[in-house]
């Protein structure tokens, strides 16, 4: 398993739900490829990278900091049994008993970096695990890939840093699949392309206020200038028909 | 000689007639007092004989024989002093028995001979009143409080002095009118227009108002969550006179009638998770009400909803129930109302920011689910609204929409509970929130379409029956607000958005 093609998919662990789509839809897409995908079991984007590779009967390696009976973050010992269970394979260089440490971390991101291919960085705060992952891969010859983020956001300096410092921006799988040689590409042009969802009459204009950043409801009730009722009765009715998604904090955004 | 006079002991808000039997007889000199009687009753003798011989009195050596009829009955307090006094009066030939005929007297006598105000004066009147008795003889210091109730001769005394020339003098009194003006607009310094933004929470709680719907906030610290609490009974309904008389009932026997004011506003009650328990549900070895009876018709605040331990939250289960509380003690137990709208308010998460856009939240998983499971299923299940409060924008503030008055939102928040008043007329309950599931198949009528709907929702947002009922209830009470009488699909497709439920809890969980 550690000689197939592989691609770490590297993030922050308090992602947004920005990052968290887009790590989600990567993984997806190259796993659907038959690339193996390398993460760190953190939460986050580590987690949904390597949740995601599995959804598709792909493969996924976790690399720990920490030893196999002290699984870190507590949440995931369920995803880290359910990797197991799916022919992945986790990765530690500590005896078993080992606790964990923030020291190990660096380390253990360097490991990422040799065994895959390339790494994907998703998102990233300035001077963070995934740009010290990012750094070690410069290092060791390997190709960085990094999403762009929003410049006012915190999550994007990291990633927008990296892809300044050289590391390639990637805007679909192709970007990814071409620069490690790989020139088939299985259909999934789909997913990618920005469509522009029909959506009745009566609920367009609610739903051209809400977009891709997060929008809470006294916001969309003062801009259409609607009463909230009728705001609220338009708002169950695109999410029922899958228009938009809402989120924690009952924050709505487009799907 | 034996003379008979009447009082009235407490018992909770409910009011038993208590005879007080005194006999005079020539014998070695003792006062003797029998009836179960509590320590400040015991000592009165001493009040009363000092009393009598600071009015100018003389109380020779005499054998004195005291008994407080039904002897079963607990007694506490000081009010019987009064009564007692009468007695011996007559006992000495100072009060004709003929001018007492069926008067009630209830008051502390102090040393100087004065009469000192007393705790229940208003739910003794009304006791009073209730056997029928004509005329009631209270301390001045209750008179306004006295003053509620109606049909009765209220005679208000000073001293000793006072009494006896009020009681010789036989004079005639008008019966009592209560000049308490009903459904009478309260003075708030507080008002909803005060709030900018925050629409959906105020229409959430518009909602609330109209059909007594429990409530919880959930919102990071300072976004509003007190404030928007804390003008929620501005827009409840104006008060009826017997809702003023049970409100003033509670308090009247707690002592919080200060200088006879009334109370005529609907209680905010706000509790902080250190409340004792006995503070909380009400408590004592003479059951006193705790807060969630002085919070009955009105509004009971809990905030930091997750800090209170399991057992003030269980015992919520059974009074949110049941809008009674009973405080058993070995020789009694003590019946207490406590209808009150609950709104609870708590943070997402124990950091406050979870979810929020401003702020990153710093809690773990584990962290935020061991915070939330505090509150069981069973409490959440009898809070139909759930909200979440979001921060205010700047732009709200800013804004050119009209804040509206908390006087146009009770307008049609009576509406609503006119409407629900009449349809409920057979039912024994007065709102959409008190409705069981047989009432809410019977008057929560869908049309075709909106069932459609709400299938589809079922499934869609993983419902339970316990989040259907609670849906169908606030459709309800939306389609009252409107003046429908089906509710229709735009009712249940706002109803959806009070909840918050699951899908506000999972962080970072793979199944997202």
């Amino acid at each position: 398993m550690l000689n197939k093609t592989a691609i770490a998919i590297v993030g922050s662990r308090n992602c947004s739900e920005y990052g968290w789509m887009q790590a989600k839809k990567f993984s997806n897409a190259l796993s659907k490829n038959g690339i193996c995908i390398i993460s760190g079991l953190a939460i986050g984007i580590d987690s949904i990278a390597h949740s995601s590779a599995m959804s598709h009967k792909g493969k996924t390696i976790a690399v720990l900091g920490s030893g196999f009976n002290n699984i870190y973050p507590k949440e995931n010992k369920r995803l880290y049994e359910k990797i197991l269970e799916n022919d992945g394979c986790v990765i530690s260089e500590y005896p078993p008993d080992t606790k964990v440490n923030t020291k190990y971390f660096p380390k253990r991101n360097e490991i990422i970096s040799a065994l895959a291919l390339g790494v994907l960085v998703v998102e990233a705060k300035y001077r963070s695990g995934s740009t010290i992952t990012a750094n070690s891969a410069f290092k060791q010859g390997k190709k960085v890939f990094a999403i762009p983020s929003n410049i006012d956001s915190k999550l994007g300096i990291g990633t927008n840093k990296l892809i300044q410092k050289g590391a390639k921006l990637v805007t679909n799988i192709q970007d990814i699949l071409k620069e490690i040689n790989i020139n088939k590409c299985s259909d999934i042009e789909q997913d990618w392309k920005y469509e522009n969802k029909m959506v009745p009459e009566k609920y367009k204009l609610v739903y051209s206020i809400i977009g891709n950043m997060p929008i809470d409801i006294n916001t969309i009730c003062n801009r259409t200038e609607l009463p909230i009722q009728d705001v609220s009765e338009q708002l169950t009715m695109l999410e029922l028909n899958e228009y938009i998604r809402v989120l924690p904090g009952d924050m709505f955004v487009k799907v | 000689m034996l003379s008979i006079v009447n009082t009235i002991a407490l018992e909770g808000i409910e009011g038993t007639i208590i005879e007080v039997q005194v006999d005079v007889s020539a014998g070695i000199p003792h006062w003797d007092m029998v009836g179960m009687l509590g320590t400040s009753i015991k000592e009165s003798k001493e009040r009363i004989s000092v009393a009598i011989k600071n009015s100018g009195i003389k109380l020779v050596g005499k054998k004195i024989s005291v008994n407080l009829a039904p002897a079963e009955i607990k007694k506490e307090g000081s009010s019987f002093d009064l009564a007692i006094a009468v007695g011996l009066l007559i006992n000495l030939g100072i009060i004709k028995k003929e001018n007492i005929i069926s008067s009630i007297f209830i008051g502390e006598i102090s040393y100087n001979g004065n009469i000192n105000s007393v705790n229940g004066i208003l739910p003794m009147c009304l006791t009073a009143q209730k056997h029928g008795f004509k005329r009631v003889y209270i301390p001045t210091g209750n008179l306004e409080e006295a003053k509620l109730v109606n049909g009765l001769e209220i005679v208000n005394v000073d001293s000793l002095k006072d009494l006896i020339l009020k009681i010789n003098s036989n004079l005639s009194i008008e019966k009592n009118v209560s000049k308490i003006k009903e459904n009478a607009e309260e003075e708030y310094d507080i008002d909803f227009a005060d709030i900018y933004g925050q629409e959906k929470a105020k229409r959430a709680l518009e909602i609330v108002a109209a059909g007594n719907h429990h409530c919880l906030l959930i919102g990071a610290p300072g976004v509003g969550k007190t404030m928007l609490a804390k003008r929620l009974i501005t827009i409840f309904p104006k008060l009826s006179y017997d809702e003023i008389i049970e409100i003033t009932k509670i308090n009247s026997i707690l002592g919080n009638i200060n200088e006879g004011k009334i109370i005529n506003k609907r209680p905010f009650i706000e509790v902080n998770s250190n409340i004792t328990l006995a503070a909380f549900l009400g408590g004592g070895r003479n059951p006193m009400p705790g807060a969630i009876s002085l919070a009955n018709l009105g509004v009971l605040f809990m905030d930091e909803f997750a800090e209170f331990d399991i057992k003030k939250l269980e015992n919520l289960r059974t009074i949110l129930d049941s809008h009674t509380i009973k405080l058993d003690r070995v020789q009694n137990s003590v019946i207490y109302p406590c209808k009150f709208v609950l709104i609870a308010a708590m943070n997402p998460c124990p950091c406050g920011y979870f979810g929020s856009q401003d702020k990153k939240c710093t809690c773990s998983e584990t962290k935020i689910k061991r915070y939330l499971s505090k509150i069981s299923g069973p409490v959440l299940d009898r809070i139909d609204i759930q909200l979440n409060i979001t921060n205010v924008k700047y732009s709200e503030i800013n804004t050119n929409r009209k804040l509206e008055k908390s006087k146009d939102i009770r307008k049609r928040v009576e509406i609503a509970r006119q409407i629900q008043k009449s349809r409920f007329i057979n039912e024994g309950i007065t709102t959409n929130s008190e409705m069981n599931s047989k009432q809410i198949k019977k008057y929560c009528v869908l049309d075709l379409e909106s069932k459609k709907l709400l299938e589809k929702l079922y499934i869609k947002m993983n419902f339970n029956i316990r989040t259907y009922n609670n849906i169908l209830k606030i459709a309800r009470t939306i389609a009252d607000l409107d003046e429908k009488e089906i509710i229709d699909t735009s009712c249940i497709a706002e109803a959806v958005q009070y909840k918050v439920d699951n899908k506000f809890y999972n962080k970072g969980s793979v199944e997202r």
